[in-house]
């Protein structure tokens, strides 16, 4: 009997256990990322990834938790594969998470990376140091380190160079699409940095990496590259970027075949655009060459570049002030044959304004290719292309928040009055346009049918107010989520505007599927 | 605060047993009698963290007995008890318990005043949880009772009294036999677990400013609150 009554006592005081002090601490959730059919937290106070699978009319969802790195953050998603990209400062590594099956797969970077570029075709991650990098425990780390990694590849897929800083930090970094090229192409990246870059073979461990430096023409300006816009052609690649303050556009032209070592194959040209230059993109020409449209909002011009053949030419807005354009491709209404255009105009401003431009007619037109149309209802913010040359233009204000647009012609029709939109989706055939809405103090989820221009909307004021909305397709779902990731939203996608108890709210996911 | 009673509590049970007499005297009359208690229950199921920030799960009882046979009492009593907490600083959490039993005791008296005893009970426990959900207009709320869960306890115990030759051999009627006692038991209660995934969500909010839409319900698991316990009463025989 003693001994029983000792052992129990025993028994007890070992047992006496605290909470685990998780319980105790709020270091909260990351997300929600809606990948596939799965709605994904990173949750740090278990170092746990929770994977809820909601179905639609299912108020209770299914749900996994999976472990994830210590510290581990999303830094990207595949979008092929439906994985999330995680880095972990602590173990110095990259992890490659699948939610539906959970599986994931570890790259040692052994390093603690705060800045990644992910490229999705092919799959390949750029990894490299801000010039805030680290943190208090950080003894040293090496800012002229970058890693890359092989997604597709199982092994030896992390291939890492250490670049000259010249007491500097990355500013950015860019990876090229494959260059067709013997031997099954070639990868190149350009890291960059205050007045100069570092060009990369991402993938060949022997290739010595070559700084190119920056310098504005007839000045001693420091030159600070801007985002890049690739053109890869066979053994060919081409780089573009703007600099900041700089009215010069920048070309890098590689001869891929030529690139073993050293600077030869690097041609680097400069073309004089307008002042104050800051948005440009890419088309191709009539004879299949490429050029390039700089905008220069301060001064109203653009710039047509034809880097082949050195030529620059200035052409004047009249009425706008031109900060986005989008190039597309439609069948001329003047010669009935598929040419290039562009759609230019504002999108920070009240400009009612655009610009619908014959790219491949400038050269023959000169500035009659620019046609000007003020038929806009208000002023812009975003445009979605919807196929020839119809857009679906987005306004910042007025009565309407949306318009489609024939950018050849400049007929408007404006729909779906009163109603302050956001947070477009669309279905994967783009037929139809979901979004979050809102209109006296309440929130909408809306559903417009772009070929019958017909809308739906379901009111979702209750709980917290939404500050997201993904569409998940192959649930034929709307997710829409508050700013703390705290509160979910789930609508059917063919939901009818009365049928509110269709519409399932889930409060603190946090703490589906714990198991303290 | 918790930890520490329940560790005081350990070591009484200890010196305790270690100092059981062994000189053996038996009452010869039929006892009624009624306690009243706290026991707290070692409950190592994760689940008890939504609701606890330790693994006791502290209650109060009461109980009357009568003695159907010599040494040997039936016990009808019950246990309630009401723990409140809360997750990651966000949620308030609440679980109640109400836990009616049906006990046999047998027990052997010594020297007049002390009684080691063996008991057993079989338990119908009724819980309930709350778990309240913030948010910046509604409140929700995870709460429900269970539909019962079957349990039993099987303990063993000591209980010391006041013989009852201190109150003199003069008195009569009810009080005839009364004397105070207290007890100090320990054992092991086995039950059903309750399903907190039954808990249904409701929300508290202006409806007359939104429509409320369909709430989800969270998957919480099930709470099984089996484990050691410790009880320690006062007693009042009659």
């Amino acid at each position: 009997m003693r001994s029983m009554t000792i052992a129990i006592s025993l028994l007890l005081f070992v047992a006496c256990g605290d909470r685990d002090d998780r319980f105790d601490t709020w270091e909260g959730l990351e997300g929600p990322q809606v990948v596939g059919e799965q709605v994904v937290y990173i949750d740090h106070n278990f170092d746990e990834a929770l994977v809820l699978e909601i179905k639609a009319g299912e108020t209770s969802p299914a749900w996994e938790r999976y472990d994830v790195p210590a510290d581990g953050t999303i830094v990207g998603r595949l979008e092929q594969t439906r994985e999330l990209l995680l880095q972990s400062s602590a173990n110095g590594t990259l992890e490659r998470f699948n939610p539906k099956s959970g599986v994931t797969v570890e790259y040692q970077l052994d390093a603690p990376f705060d800045r990644y570029e992910v490229l999705q075709d092919p799959p390949f991650v750029g990894a490299y140091y801000s010039a805030n990098a680290g943190d208090s425990s950080t003894l040293f780390l090496n800012q002229g380190e970058v890693a890359f990694v092989d997604l597709e590849k199982s092994k030896d897929a992390v291939h890492k160079v250490v670049l000259k800083t010249y007491g500097g930090a990355p500013t950015g970094l860019d990876i090229a699409p494959r260059v067709p090229a013997p031997g099954g192409g070639r990868m190149f990246a350009f890291v960059r940095w205050n007045s100069f870059l570092s060009l990369v073979d991402a993938e060949k461990p022997g290739f010595q990496p070559i700084s190119i430096p920056l310098k504005a023409p007839d000045t001693d300006v420091q030159v600070f590259p801007g985002k890049m816009k690739f053109v890869a052609g066979n053994s060919r690649l081409s780089a573009y970027f703007l600099a900041q303050a700089s009215q010069d556009l920048y070309a890098i032209d590689l001869d891929v075949a030529q690139l073993t070592g050293g600077a030869s194959g690097v041609t680097v040209n400069v073309f004089p655009t307008a002042v104050g230059a800051s948005t440009f993109t890419t088309f191709s020409n009539a004879n299949g060459d490429t050029g390039l449209l700089v905008l220069s909002p301060g001064s109203r011009m653009v710039a047509v570049v034809h880097p082949e053949s050195s030529a620059v030419k200035l052409y004047s807005l009249e009425g706008l002030t031109p900060t986005a354009l989008s190039v597309f491709t439609a069948v001329s209404p003047e010669t009935g044959v598929e040419e290039e255009f562009a759609f230019i105009y504002n999108d920070s401003g009240s400009n009612k304004s655009y610009y619908y431009v014959e790219l491949h007619r400038i050269a023959e037109k000169k500035s009659k290719a620019f046609h000007r149309y003020t038929t806009l209802p208000a002023g812009v913010r975003k445009v979605y292309m919807q196929g020839d040359d119809s857009f679906l233009v987005m306004h910042s204000s007025g009565s309407s928040p949306m318009s489609f647009v024939t950018a050849s012609n400049g007929s408007v029709e404006s729909v779906g009055g009163g109603l302050t939109v956001s947070h477009e989706q669309f279905s994967p055939d783009g037929n139809d346009m979901y979004a979050l809405a809102q209109k006296g103090g309440k929130t909408y989820v809306v559903a417009y049918d772009l070929e019958d221009r017909s809308a739906r909307d379901i009111e979702v004021t209750f709980g917290n107010p939404p500050s997201g909305l993904v569409h998940m397709a192959d649930a034929g779902l709307l997710v829409a989520y508050d700013g703390s990731g705290q509160t979910l939203t789930v609508i059917p996608d063919d939901f009818d505007s009365d049928s509110v108890d269709s519409v399932v709210q889930f409060f603190a996911p946090t703490l589906v599927g714990l198991e303290p | 605060m918790t930890r520490t009673l329940c560790k005081m509590a350990v070591v009484l049970v200890g010196v305790l047993g270690i100092s059981l007499p062994t000189q053996a005297h038996e009452e010869d009359f039929t006892e009624i009698n009624v306690m009243i208690g706290s026991s707290s229950t070692l409950v190592s199921d994760g689940a008890f963290d939504y609701f606890s920030n330790d693994d006791w799960l502290g209650s109060g009882y009461l109980a009357a007995e009568v003695e159907v046979y010599q040494g040997l009492l039936l016990q009808l009593g019950i246990l309630m008890s009401e723990t409140r907490s809360d997750l990651f600083g966000e949620f308030d959490t609440m679980l109640r318990l109400r836990e009616p039993r049906l006990a046999l005791r047998y027990g052997y008296t010594f020297m007049d005043f002390v009684r080691p005893y063996a008991s057993i009970a079989a338990t119908y426990a009724f819980l309930g949880a709350e778990i309240d959900l913030w948010d910046d207009h509604v409140t929700g709320r995870e709460d429900g009772w269970g539909d019962g869960e079957l349990g039993g306890r099987i303990s063993a115990g000591c209980e010391v009294f006041i013989p009852r030759r201190v109150f003199g051999s003069k008195r009569t009627g009810f009080f005839g036999d009364f004397t105070l006692g207290m007890a100090l038991e320990v054992g092991y209660a086995l039950t059903q677990p309750f399903e907190l995934n039954d808990l249904q969500h409701g929300m508290d909010g202006d409806f007359s400013k939104a429509p409320p839409l369909t709430p989800g319900q969270l998957d919480l698991g099930e709470l099984d609150r089996s484990g050691l316990f410790i009880s320690f009463d006062l007693r009042f025989y009659f």
